[in-house]
């Protein structure tokens, strides 16, 4: 089953696209990273994805074909919002409270145990929380109504790098728990390296790059060498990006492993995640997406 | 490198049975892919006798809760730990230690280190500085197993590269 | 690499969220709204309970003397005038009541969680954002209205005494607004028209300046212009008679041709005539001179018995009007995007 399938997603406000022409087939039990520069459309996405706004253009479906915003996707969909929004004169009980009597299900003892852990206070009002203690509030609800995917928008943006820590250590201690598959979006990739089995990276309103990380950095690799010898490689090999800097030069190759050599006279060394995502990042042409056979799909050529 | 043991970790509500005899902790930049890490903190605490036949590895969810990393990662460190013959799981129980790797007795250690210290002074004797030795290691270690046929260290799916690197960074540990 | 194991979806599609949850996070969310309505109502309410009590005894010397307009029973009468004037104050706040009271519960409904962001919590809950609205929107609406109503009751029999007297008619523009069934109307109406600038404006202070201005002008056009069109007027020459008092709302005299004639051209009338009709004591002299020089008056009218009539006129229409606001609120409820 897929979480999230889209076909020529798009969505415009007033002039401009959000998001364009976006196609995607996200597979169940992952933990997906949408990763971009701010303003590339992550949210927009995560909005069509959750029903808060319609497409423009495409149709988007979840959770094997049920269409966002129904109470089929709500019901199985939690999503928390950037900055996660809670009405802040509530208490934290009476947030519980207002949670529980919105959602067909609810498991209060689950959610109860998880603020203990975190030692919440069941009394003070959300509003007296700390950042990292609101958001790891948010995620309770959230994770108390035993969604099947768990949609969470840039949740890490406002916390600081001990909650940030907690946050995750959470959201990943829920999936081994329940199995639940999660979409986070974030702008800083290094929060999300660890954590995420699949990438999808998106760049001004387009996918670039969508597939599984281990596919991915299997997929790609690094070759250093002769800058003037980089034309020839670019002939034989599917080159996303060129770096120079004098008479070495580093590209950035789809490949099909290890199994194939590197071409005499180049080192051949495996990338990183963050490495790869700023090289699609540098070059707005190319992308890696997952067509009929599984390998990517397009061809940027070597700039000059 | 160092292995954290934790007497009595904390455990989570309804957890039953022996605690977990490692904790685990995951160095960002070591480049070291994250399951690799695990698997090798597995096998040093082995070595070094820090575990022992029997006890209990930490649960996916103690792992993930402490590290903050993706499930799946700790899955395949523990699948390649049993592949390893290292570890194997009991359904409903958890991950416990099975054997130890292929290990040499306590005395020939000790008549290896001697003759590894005899060649430090020779190498020393000779000029080179500690990063010459280490390069020089590392450089006869991987003749040793291209000779030997074996690739250097395992090679799972999607993962070639850090299969090399890995085993110079635990030569350098 | 599915490795862990998903949780299975309900069998058979998810029951909705019982109404009465429902209600609960409507009364808990707006209980300090409510609280204010209960509050000013509450303390307006004791305020003419307090009166009206006082009243009564002064409103029984007044019923009892006879004959009526001695100068002996004006007397009698004065602390009854006193009380009397300070209705008409009372009567004047009270004009603004439906309007707060519908417009600060209903313009922050769906303003304050557009402009906090909140709705991107409420609107992702399981119950959908639907059925949120119709439960808050319902609720609310009939909680004001109740609330609005049993108000105006308590006014009707505060006020009884100067009915009575014949101080006031039943049609008079301050007081219609006031009883029967306008009261609770339009503060449902300034509910509806909160809920829906809330919606469209986004924004609570706004949405609120917003509503204040559109019901205002609504409730002046209709008082001034509109009403008095709900049934054809009765014409009479002179005045009518104060037995009933009536709503007289339109008085002009015709000259000798029967053409209308302006007030300046009856002052100048008047001003011609002998001292003795100029200063006469009797309230008649001067109209029977007009009327010996062929000037007539005419009133517009509507009787006092038109009073439920109107009262169902006017309730229906804006029991109508708010029905379509707050349908349109849901509406836009539905399309508003994040």
């Amino acid at each position: 089953m897929n979480v999230i399938e889209a076909a020529g997603l798009g969505k415009r406000y007033r002039r401009s696209w959000a998001l364009r022409d976006a196609s995607l087939a996200v597979p169940a039990g992952h933990v997906v990273a949408l990763v971009g520069p701010n303003g590339a459309g992550k949210t927009t996405l995560l909005h069509l994805a959750v029903g808060l706004t319609a497409p423009t253009a495409g149709r988007v479906t979840v959770l094997g074909g049920v269409v966002p915003g129904t109470p089929a996707a709500l019901d199985q969909i939690a999503f928390v919002a950037q900055d996660a929004p809670l009405y802040r004169n509530l208490s934290v009980a009476d947030m519980l409270h207002l949670t529980r009597n919105l959602n067909r299900r609810w498991d209060q003892r689950r959610a109860e145990a998880r603020l203990a852990e975190l030692a919440i206070p069941l009394r003070r009002k959300v509003g007296r929380l700390s950042g990292g203690q609101q958001a790891q509030l948010a995620l309770t609800l959230a994770l108390a109504r035993r969604p099947a995917l768990l949609v969470l928008d840039e949740p890490l943006s406002s916390l600081d790098p001990l909650a940030r820590h907690d946050f995750m250590a959470s959201v990943m201690a829920a999936v081994a728990e329940d199995g639940v598959s999660v979409v986070l979006s974030s702008h800083v990739l290094a929060d999300l390296e660890r954590v995420a089995d699949y990438l999808i990276l998106l760049s001004a309103g387009q996918v670039q790059v969508a597939g599984e990380v281990d596919d991915l950095l299997a997929g790609h690799r690094m070759l250093a060498g002769p800058a003037e010898a980089a034309g020839d490689v670019a002939e034989r090999l599917a080159v996303v990006h060129v770096h120079r800097a004098g008479a070495l030069a580093h590209l950035l190759v789809r490949s099909n492993g290890a199994a194939e050599p590197a071409p005499s006279g180049w080192e051949s060394s495996p990338v990183g995640l963050e490495e790869l995502v700023l090289a699609y990042l540098r070059e707005p042409g190319a992308g890696a997406l997952p067509g009929p056979s599984a390998r990517a799909t397009q061809d940027s050529g070597v700039p000059a | 490198m160092t292995i954290d043991k934790q007497i009595g970790s904390a455990r989570g509500p309804g957890e039953r049975g022996q605690d977990a005899a490692i904790a685990f902790r995951l160095d960002h930049a070591s480049g070291v892919p994250t399951y690799l890490q695990l698997v090798q903190q597995v096998e040093h605490a082995l070595r070094l006798g820090y575990l022992g036949q029997g006890d209990r590895l930490p649960t996916v969810k103690e792992v993930v809760s402490s590290l903050a990393i993706n499930p799946n990662t700790v899955l395949k460190a523990y699948r390649e730990l049993e592949h390893r013959g290292l570890a194997a799981g009991r359904p409903g129980q958890g991950t416990f230690v099975r054997g130890a790797p292929a290990t040499a007795g306590l005395a020939e250690l000790t008549t290896l280190r001697k003759s590894l210290l005899a060649w430090l002074r020779s190498a020393d004797a000779a000029g080179l500085d500690e990063a010459g030795m280490v390069a020089l290691f590392t450089s006869a270690l991987r003749d040793f197993h291209d000779r030997r046929g074996e690739a250097p260290g395992p090679v799972p799916r999607g993962d070639a590269g850090p299969g090399t690197a890995a085993e110079g960074a635990e030569g350098v540990a | 690499m599915t490795a862990v194991a998903t949780p299975a979806p309900p069998v058979g599609g998810p029951r909705p969220v019982p109404w009465a949850k429902l209600a609960w996070v409507t009364w808990r969310q707006h209980r300090v709204a409510l609280a204010g309505v209960a509050v000013l109502l509450g303390g307006l309410g004791l305020y003419l309970l307090i009166m009206r009590v006082r009243i009564h005894g002064a409103y029984l010397a007044v019923a009892s003397c006879h004959p009526a307009g001695s100068a002996a029973c004006e007397v009698t009468g004065r602390p009854f005038s006193s009380y009397y004037h300070t209705a008409q104050d009372m009567t004047a706040i009270l004009q603004v009541i439906p309007v707060l009271v519908g417009v600060f519960v209903g313009a922050p409904l769906a303003a304050r969680e557009l402009e906090t962001g909140t709705f991107r919590f409420a609107w992702t809950q399981g119950c959908g954002r639907l059925r949120w609205a119709v439960a808050k929107l319902v609720l609310l609406a009939i909680a004001v209205t109740a609330a609005a109503g049993a108000f105006s009751l308590l006014f009707s029999w505060y006020y009884q005494p100067f009915f009575a007297e014949r101080f006031d008619g039943v049609l008079a523009p301050q007081l219609f607004a006031l009883r029967g069934v306008d009261f609770a109307a339009w503060t449902l109406a300034a509910f509806a028209i909160g809920a829906v600038a809330g919606v469209l404006i986004k924004r609570t202070v706004p949405a609120i300046v917003a509503s204040l201005a559109i019901w205002t002008g609504l409730a002046l056009a209709t008082a001034l212009f509109l009403r008095k069109h709900y049934q054809a007027s009765l014409l009479t020459r002179g005045s009518p008679g104060y037995s009933n008092p009536p709503w007289v709302f339109g008085q002009w005299y015709t000259g000798p041709n029967g053409a209308p004639v302006g007030q300046q051209t009856i002052r100048n009338v008047v001003a011609h005539a002998p001292e003795s009709v100029q200063n006469s004591t009797n309230p008649n002299a001067v109209t029977a001179y007009l009327t010996a020089h062929h000037y007539t008056q005419w009133s517009t009218y509507h009787p006092e018995s038109r009073f439920w009539h109107f009262q169902f006129i006017e309730g229906g229409w804006l029991l109508v009007l708010s029905l379509a606001l707050l349908a349109a609120t849901i509406w836009l409820v539905r399309r508003r995007a994040a």
